[in-house]
C-alpha cells in the first residue's frame, strides 16, 4: 500500500511541478477524457435482475514540457456504481494504469521512464511501479533494463516484490535482429518466476522473413515455450506459417501466487504444439481476404483440434468496413466443436440528412456441438451510433446489445460514450 | 540482503550504461522517430506501400491486416518502439489492460473493425478456447491481478 500512494503522491507531484508557472505555457498539454454510462441487468448475491448502472471515466494526460525530451504520460480509470446494489462490493473501484516521466534524448538513442509503466521487451509482459531505460550501445547494439515493484502482486502487500530484467539485442538493418532478454520476479522475498528469452527476426531473399521467440523457464530449467512464423509476400498475397511449442510445467506457474485455473496446469505434464498458417490477399484495392488453419495437438491427452476460418473484408473510404468472417472448431472431442458466424458493418460515410455520424453493427452466431447449459447455440446483436462535436474534439456514442446465449436468456445492455479530448492539435 | 545488494549493483549498472550512453552521441544505431514523421491516412496501415526491405526494420511485417491485431505478439516483443510510433499505450490498454474492469469489446461496442478480444458470447465461448488452447488466456490473465476476473468461478 506505502508504493501504491507513493505512485498516486508522485504522479500528481511530478504533474504538478510540469504544470507549476513557467512550465505549462512552454509545453503541450492533451488531455482525453472518456466518460461511459451503462445500463443492463445482472444477479448480486442477493437479488437476481438487479440494475446496473455503473459509471466509467476514463482519463489520459500527456504533457510535453519545453525541456527536450521530457514529458509526463497518465492514464487511469474509475467506476461509479450508480445503481441501488452491491454488485461491485469485490472489485476494485479505479486504477491507475500507468503515469510516468520519459525522458528521450535522440541523438543518443536514450530512453528513460520513472514512475508506473507497462512493459513488453523480451520476455517482459508486466506492469511495474520503476524505471526502464533503453540506449544504443555503439550502431547495432541496443540495450534495456527495468527494475521495480511489480503491479500485479501488489494484492498481498509489496514488501519484498522486485522485478528486474532486461534486453540487448543486436542487429544489422534490413537483415537479422537478435535479441536476448531477462527477467526475474521476486514476491514476498522468495523467487517467484525467472525467465530467459531469445527472439529473432531474420530478413531473407525474396521478401521472405522469419520471427521466432523462446523462452527458458530458469526455475525448472527447461524451455517453457518456442513460437516462430515464417511470412513471405508475393504481389497481393502475404503468407505466414507459425509453430508453437508450449510445456505447462515450464510455461504455467506453480507459485503461491499463480491463480485458478492455470495453477494445476503446471503440474500436468502436457505439452501443446499448434501448427498452422494464414493466407492474406490484399485484391481488388478495396477488398481483403483471409484463411486460416491451424491445429492443435497434446502430448498427453492424445487428441488435438482444428480451427478453420475465412474471413472477406470490403474496406472503403476512412474506417468504413463491411465485413464477414466464418470458423470452424472441429476435433476429436466434440465438446470442443462449434461453429461461429460474425458479420460486422462500420460506416461513417452517411448521408447529411442522417443525424449522425457513423452507424455500427455485430452480428455473431455460435452454434455448439454439445449443448452448455441445456443451450445449443448464441446469438449476439449490437447496434451503435455516434456523431462528433466542437471540431471533433467530442464524440458522443450510443450502442445496445442484445445477447441470447448458455449464460443469459436474453440480455439487454446499452452504453452511452462521451470522448473529450482537450489540446490535440 | 542480497536481493538488495543486487538490485544497488543493477542501479549502478544503469547508471553507468545512461551515461555512457548520453557521452557516445557519434556512432549511436538508428533512433526510432517518438511519433510517426509522415501523418498517416485514416483506415488500415499498409506500412509496406511506403517502406521498402532495407530499413531499420522490415515494416511490411506491421502490415495491418485484418488477423494484424491476432498476431503482433512477436513484433511487439522486439520493436515496441515502432509500435509507439503510432499508439500510445493506452491503444495497448484497451486489450492488454486487463486491469481494466470492461472486457476489451465492451468498453469499444462501437468500434466493430477492431475486431477486439472477447466479442459477443465470449463467456460461452471461452470454456471451449480455454480447453483448447490455455496459454493464451494465461498470456493476459496469468497473474493474482489479472486474474481477477476469473476468480469468480475458477476460485
Amino acid at each position: 500500500m506505502k508504493i501504491d500512494k507513493f505512485v498516486t503522491v508522485f504522479s500528481c507531484f511530478a504533474v504538478g511541478c510540469l504544470f507549476a508557472p513557467g512550465w505549462v505555457d512552454a509545453g503541450a498539454l492533451e488531455i482525453t477524457s472518456e466518460s461511459s454510462l451503462a445500463l443492463y441487468e445482472r444477479d448480486t448475491g442477493t437479488d437476481s435482475d438487479s440494475t446496473l448502472v455503473p459509471f466509467y471515466e476514463y482519463l489520459g494526460v500527456n504533457y510535453t514540457t519545453d525541456v527536450e525530451g521530457l514529458s509526463f504520460h497518465g492514464y487511469a480509470w474509475g467506476r461509479l456504481n450508480l445503481g441501488d446494489n452491491d454488485y461491485y462490493r469485490d472489485e476494485s473501484d479505479g486504477e491507475l494504469l500507468y503515469g510516468y516521466l520519459k525522458y528521450r534524448l535522440d541523438t543518443a538513442n536514450v530512453g528513460m521512464k520513472l514512475g508506473r509503466q507497462h512493459l513488453f521487451s523480451g520476455v517482459a509482459n508486466a506492469s511495474l511501479d520503476g524505471v526502464s531505460m533503453r540506449a544504443a550501445l555503439g550502431t547495432n547494439f541496443d540495450i534495456s533494463l527495468y527494475g521495480g515493484s511489480p503491479v500485479a502482486l501488489a494484492e498481498d502487500g509489496r514488501s519484498g516484490d522486485s522485478i528486474l530484467g532486461g534486453r540487448i539485442s543486436n542487429y544489422l538493418p534490413g537483415l537479422y535482429e537478435l535479441g536476448l532478454s531477462y527477467k526475474k520476479i521476486r514476491n514476498d522475498s522468495t523467487d517467484d518466476d525467472e525467465k530467459l528469452g531469445l527472439d529473432i527476426s531474420l530478413n531473407l531473399p525474396y521478401t521472405i522473413g522469419l520471427n521466432g521467440f523462446s523462452s527458458l523457464n530458469m526455475v525448472t530449467d527447461s524451455w517453457a515455450e518456442h513460437s516462430y512464423e515464417l511470412q513471405a509476400r508475393a504481389g497481393a498475397f502475404q503468407v505466414r506459417y507459425f509453430l508453437q511449442l508450449f510445456q505447462y510445467d515450464d510455461y504455467f506457474s506453480s507459485s503461491k501466487e499463480s491463480p485458478n485455473p492455470f495453477k494445476f496446469l503446471a503440474g500436468s505434464g502436457e505439452e501443446l504444439t499448434i501448427i498452422g498458417a494464414e493466407v492474406d490477399w490484399f485484391g481488388a484495392e478495396s477488398y481483403e481476404v483471409n484463411v486460416k488453419a491451424k491445429n492443435i495437438d497434446y502430448d498427453l491427452r492424445g487428441d488435438s483440434s482444428t480451427y478453420i476460418s475465412g474471413m472477406v473484408i470490403k474496406h472503403l473510404e476512412d474506417m468504413c468496413q463491411v465485413g464477414l468472417e466464418l470458423g470452424v472448431m472441429a476435433g476429436d472431442t466434440s465438446e470442443n466443436d462449434y461453429l461461429i458466424g460474425r458479420a460486422f458493418v462500420y460506416w461513417d460515410k452517411l448521408p447529411e440528412s442522417i443525424p449522425v455520424e457513423f452507424i455500427s453493427t455485430d452480428l455473431i452466431l455460435v452454434g455448439y456441438d454439445e449443448d452448455i447449459y441445456g443451450q445449443s447455440n448464441s446469438t449476439f446483436v449490437s447496434l451503435g451510433a455516434g456523431k462528433t462535436f466542437l471540431d471533433k474534439a467530442l464524440a458522443l456514442k450510443f450502442s445496445l446489445d442484445y445477447s441470447k446465449d448458455p449464460y443469459f436468456d436474453n440480455d439487454f445492455r446499452s452504453k452511452l460514450v462521451a470522448e473529450y479530448t482537450f489540446g490535440k492539435e | 540482503m542480497f536481493g538488495k545488494m543486487k538490485f544497488v549493483v543493477g542501479l549502478l549498472f544503469l547508471t553507468l550504461l545512461f551515461v555512457y550512453a548520453c557521452a557516445s552521441k557519434q556512432g549511436s544505431g538508428y533512433v526510432f522517430p517518438s511519433i510517426h514523421p509522415e501523418e498517416l491516412e485514416p483506415g488500415r496501415p499498409v506500412c509496406s506501400d511506403c517502406h521498402d526491405e532495407s530499413d531499420r526494420i522490415v515494416y511490411s511485417r506491421f502490415n495491418h491486416t485484418v488477423t494484424f491485431a491476432d498476431n503482433h505478439r512477436l513484433l511487439a516483443y522486439q520493436y515496441e518502439q515502432a509500435c509507439s510510433m503510432c499508439h500510445q499505450q493506452r491503444f495497448c490498454d484497451d486489450c492488454h489492460g486487463v486491469r481494466l474492469e470492461e472486457k476489451p469489446s465492451d468498453r469499444n461496442r462501437t468500434s466493430t473493425f477492431r475486431r477486439t478480444p472477447h466479442r459477443g458470447d465470449y463467456l460461452a465461448r471461452h470454456r471451449i478456447d480455454g480447453r483448447v488452447d490455455p496459454t493464451s488466456c494465461f498470456r493476459c490473465h496469468g497473474n493474482p491481478k489479472t486474474a481477477e476476473t476469473c476468480a469468480p468461478c475458477h476460485g
